[in-house]
């Protein structure tokens, strides 16, 4: 791998250390439908005993506290890509403000922010190497050099790496190795994940926060936040899969051994439910998504064909006698598109082989995931029965805000406590300039004498 | 792949037998973008105002913009007025009317003084002293200057001074009471109270024919003993014309008829009732003696006039004869 090409992101880590060093950072969920900020406060002191005690950060209750919170409507983010920066701009300005005001009595002002990203046709790559180590113990260096020998995978023109993870190390066929630095073995072998995403949409989304006066602490790919926050500890462990139906597409997640895997993305949402709706029955959008939120379903049962609700044309809105239908007939609209979804993850799921995996635990999450009956179609599809996941609760967290569509804008949070390693956090494999060779006499010297 | 939406009409049973997708359904007109006068923005701050809220976010921008600012200003404003003497003098001649103003409010006169203690001739002078007119405002009145005003006379030992509620001014005055009368060297003559406090200059002698008068270095300060002598000799004080302090250690009793006593260092109460003890035995102080010197204790000394034994015979044989003494 290409080192140079991550040192944005070495910054980024940088004001994330900056952010938690002060006690305060914000979260940004841009979604197509929504944009959420959280003002987090931190307690660096816990959050560095945390992370010590606790090589897996599962006592991180204390060291983090919501203290700012809003959600506003989103504006110019079409299917996770920005489309109008100025609105999107505006937005993140009010939802930031608003969140900030909140917090006021508690943090100053916040500079850093960690954001979400949906869009970009998210895609996974795998790539493997191995090396033997240089003492027959494993250094850090070896690691170096065995994240520096992993092949490029082919990520292709204009997009660009947004997390590229080492998922399983093993030394000496020995697998599942948290830690290698000090073991015994000659040969250390690596697999990564890398996931790419468009670099055009990135870069706006970054151009937009630069546009808002704020550092941007990290770039976090939306399904694998929300994974992070909808999936408990052992889900993510004996592997999960975490369906997030957002707005303006679905994303799945797969993790396993506490590690994300892989990332998928399908470009159906709610919103295109509600433009079924709305063109189907002939509808103002607005009123299709009320009655959507109200009144939609998957599952119709005899009770629904009696009952009626009230579905204005367009233009007879306030009219006494506008047009009522029955719910069995809101519920044959959503539900082919709703179906066309699942099949459509069920189909990428078996072409990555997530099906015959034995235990692997599926998890709805995300604003469409509200709408009753979803599980039930889920199973129908899917042949597995799913579990509505919600966010994992952190200290002050509005109730408002800790529904399954806020899952995304939580694991933003919990993933600033509890970065996954990423190719970032560790040192280049160096070359050897002088120093370099400096450096190797010595250390030849110091091995020999 | 992607399955056909059905078209719902309303009121109408479901057409979904249809495999021919109906032409699709008109849209709502839009309006056209130049109708619109301009593009309608969703809510939100605009870029100045959420730069300006964040920077007021910052606790150096607030504290400069609330307290040092003002400060700096302020004290600009103040050094130029301080500056210049015609504003100053402005400000200042308007701060005193206003005061004044105030002041002059009738809620804020004296209705009266009134002095308690000592003599009508002190309660006089103190009125006097003090000049407080009925109707000067309160305000102005110093309490406590007007009670060290008052004990810095002589006469006063101590004062207090208030207001009473009703705008009274009470000056209650204790008197100093004069015990002796203390001559100096250059013959001005004044009153010592029994502390050999200063009370005040007396005009002539015959004022206080009562008075016992001392004099000599040091002598103010030993009133205490004057008046221990003269407790130890009541009967000589008709006679007694001056006691005098002797190189600031003893003292000599002036009589009439050119007597003297000169009192020991040590014992001088003593000495003076043994004098008085042969006064009354020896009628010692009739004779004609000028000096009775009792400065060595074991060694009372008398000096007699030049013809006193000639004058003691003549006044002997006069009284044999029964006859009248001149």
């Amino acid at each position: 791998m290409n080192f140079a090409q991550l040192m944005p992101y070495r910054n980024m880590r940088s004001r994330l250390n900056l952010a938690i060093k002060r006690g305060r950072l914000a979260v940004l969920d841009i979604g197509s439908s929504k944009i959420t900020c959280l003002v987090l406060k931190l307690d660096p002191a816990r959050l560095a005993e945390a992370r010590r005690s606790d090589h897996l950060g599962t006592s991180l209750f204390g060291a983090i506290e919501v203290v700012g919170a809003r959600n506003v409507q989103s504006r110019g983010v079409r299917r996770g890509e920005i489309v109008d920066m100025d609105e999107v701009c505006r937005s993140i300005r009010l939802a930031l403000l608003n969140s900030e005001k909140m917090a006021a009595p508690k943090v100053g002002r916040v500079d850093q922010v960690i954001v979400s990203f949906s869009g970009g046709k998210p895609q996974s790559f795998s790539t493997t190497a191995e090396v033997e180590t240089e003492t027959g113990q494993v250094t850090e260096r070896d690691i170096s050099n065995v994240l520096g020998a992993c092949p490029q995978p082919p990520i292709g023109e204009a997009r660009r790496i947004l997390h590229a993870q080492p998922v399983e190390i093993s030394v000496d066929d020995q697998t599942g190795i948290t830690d290698p630095r000090g073991m015994t073995g000659h040969k250390l072998a690596v697999a990564m994940h890398v996931l790419t995403v468009d670099a055009r949409p990135l870069s706006n989304l970054m151009e937009c926060i630069r546009q808002c006066d704020l550092d941007l602490a990290g770039v976090v790919a939306a399904p694998y936040a929300s994974g992070l926050s909808a999936l408990v500890e052992d889900e993510q462990r004996t592997g999960a899969v975490c369906i997030d139906m957002g707005g303006g597409s679905t994303s799945v997640s797969v993790f396993l051994r506490d590690h994300l895997i892989c990332v998928e993305q399908i470009r159906y949402g709610g919103d295109h439910v509600t433009s079924d709706i709305a063109a189907g029955l002939l509808m103002r959008s607005a009123a299709a998504e009320r009655m959507k939120t109200f009144y939609g379903g998957v599952i119709s049962t005899g009770a629904d064909d009696r009952d009626l609700i009230d579905a204005p044309r367009i233009g007879e809105e306030e009219s006494p006698n506008r047009r009522q239908i029955s719910r069995g007939m809101l519920i044959g609209v959503i539900r082919p598109r709703v179906e066309e979804t699942f099949r459509l993850v069920r189909q990428r799921l078996v072409e990555l082989g997530i099906t015959e995996m034995p235990g692997c635990s599926i998890v709805l999450t995300g604003g469409a995931s509200q709408m009753p009956g979803v599980d039930e179609m889920a199973t129908r599809i899917m042949g597995r029965r799913p579990r509505i996941g919600r966010p994992i609760r952190i200290a002050g967290l509005p109730q408002s805000l800790s529904g399954p569509d806020y899952s995304t804008a939580v694991g933003l949070a919990t993933y600033a406590l509890r970065p996954h390693d990423e190719l970032w956090d560790f040192a280049a494999p160096r070359s050897l300039s002088a120093r370099g060779r400096a450096t190797e006499m010595f250390r030849w010297l110091k091995a020999s004498w | 792949m992607r399955e056909i939406v059905p078209q719902i009409a309303p009121d109408e049973v479901r057409s979904v037998s249809n495999p021919t997708p109906s032409p699709p359904k008109p849209s709502p007109p839009k309006p056209s973008p130049e109708a619109r006068p301009e593009v309608r923005k969703g809510p939100g701050p605009s870029k100045l105002s959420y730069r300006l809220s964040r920077a007021w976010a910052k606790p150096i921008v607030r504290n400069a913009a609330l307290v040092y600012l003002p400060l700096v200003a302020l004290a600009i404003v103040g050094w130029r007025v301080a500056a210049n003497d015609g504003w100053r003098g402005m400000i200042e001649a308007r701060f005193v009317s206003v005061i004044d103003q105030i002041a002059a409010r009738p809620e804020f006169a004296v209705r009266g003084v009134a002095v308690f203690g000592g003599s009508d001739k002190l309660q006089a002078e103190v009125r006097r002293t003090l000049d407080i007119q009925p109707g000067m405002s309160s305000l102005k009145l110093d309490v406590e200057e007007l009670r060290y005003r008052a004990e810095a006379l002589g006469a006063v030992e101590k004062a207090t001074v208030q207001f009473d509620p009703q705008g009274t001014l009470r000056i209650t005055v204790v008197e100093r009471i004069a015990v002796v009368l203390f001559r100096y060297t250059d013959d001005a003559l004044v009153m010592l109270d029994k502390n050999g406090v200063e009370i005040g200059p007396v005009e002539r002698r015959a004022d206080h024919p009562d008075l016992p008068v001392i004099r000599g270095p040091g002598a103010q300060g030993r009133v205490g003993e004057v008046l221990a002598l003269l407790a130890a000799a009541p009967s000589i004080v008709p006679r007694l014309r001056a006691l005098i302090r002797v190189g600031e250690r003893r003292w000599d009793l002036v009589l009439d008829r050119d007597m003297l006593i000169k009192l020991p260092e040590t014992g001088s109460v003593e000495a003076l009732s043994r004098i008085m003890a042969l006064h009354y035995g020896e009628e010692l102080l009739d004779r004609d003696i000028a000096v009775i010197d009792m400065r060595l204790p074991g060694r009372p000394t008398l000096r007699m006039k030049p013809m006193a034994a000639e004058t003691f015979q003549i006044r002997r044989a006069v009284a044999a004869l029964g006859g009248e003494d001149t």
